[in-house]
């Protein structure tokens, strides 16, 4: 009895993280750029909607998970793409204010925008004549 | 800016995690496609029976953008895709997406009928159907017996 126990138990630990389905997994293509006050960032995910992307943000790390969920004939002629989710991580700088993203989702591409913080934008210092 | 001051090697870790989960379930490199880099956009082609269906990943580009012209079995896309500005005042920090003039021709296995082709575009994926002909259609021969 103790011994089933412990076999139980050694198996939980080892248990890795499981998916649903056994489907490839890609790492969507990025742009990103800065500008004065923001950092924007276009991931391709076609085949991902508008309902089927998750964006996460935890400690420092910008999580984008999309979900294909394509219906294609079963007859495959020739194919350059395999069908699977999307998914990318990004880490994120403290001086960027994770309160100010916006996430818009359009023909297959993610577009982020996250705000810099107050402290790091620049700013015009006007000199004032005595 | 998106670089942690904290664990300057932070990009090659989250590259190590990505190649990990990629190699962990599959055996292959799934994470890499098999057509050579720059290919836009990439291609599939199914066989529906009555008819070929074609699908093209090209997402964010405007479907007024989108060419599409059947010459016998010949089909070729082509277009633009505009992916981030061209703007003197913008510092980029990657640049993966494919930008510019694209154009792909394939010729496809069966003879299709060009006037009854449909595309169609949805989230970043371009869906055309093509009927086959109708002397390439699958036809069972009844077999008599004497």
């Amino acid at each position: 009895m103790a011994e089933k126990e412990l076999t139980k138990k050694t198996q939980a630990d080892v248990t890795r993280r499981q998916r649903p389905e056994e489907r490839p997994i890609f790492v969507p293509a990025a742009d990103i750029w800065e500008t004065d006050d923001a950092i924007t960032l276009k991931l391709d995910m076609p085949g991902v909607g508008p309902d089927d992307v998750e964006v996460n943000v935890q400690r420092g790390t910008l999580r984008v998970r999309g979900t294909v969920k394509a219906e294609t004939p079963e007859t495959v002629l020739y194919a350059e793409q395999r069908i699977g989710d999307f998914e990318r991580e990004f880490a994120i700088s403290e001086d960027l204010d994770t309160d100010k993203i916006t996430a818009t989702m359009n023909a297959g591409v993610l577009t982020l925008t996250i705000g810099k913080a107050d402290k790091v934008k620049p700013r015009k210092i006007t000199v004032s004549a005595e | 800016m998106l670089l942690s001051k904290r664990y300057p090697f932070w990009d090659i870790e989250r590259t190590l995690e990505e190649m990990n989960r990629v190699f962990d379930v599959f055996s292959g490199p799934v994470g890499l496609r098999s057509m050579p880099v720059g290919t836009f956009p990439a291609l599939n082609v199914y066989d529906a029976g009555d008819k070929l269906v074609v699908t093209a990943e090209m997402p964010g580009v405007d479907p007024k953008d989108i060419d599409l012209n059947v010459v016998e079995n010949n089909l070729t896309i082509s277009g633009k895709r505009d992916a981030a500005p061209e703007d003197q005042q913008v510092q980029y920090y990657r640049r993966e997406r494919f930008s510019g003039q694209f154009s792909r021709s394939i010729s496809l296995a069966e003879k299709v009928n060009p006037d009854a082709v449909k595309a169609t575009y949805k989230n970043g994926i371009l869906t055309i159907e093509l009927p086959k002909a109708q002397e390439a259609k699958p036809r069972s021969i009844k077999i008599k017996a004497e």
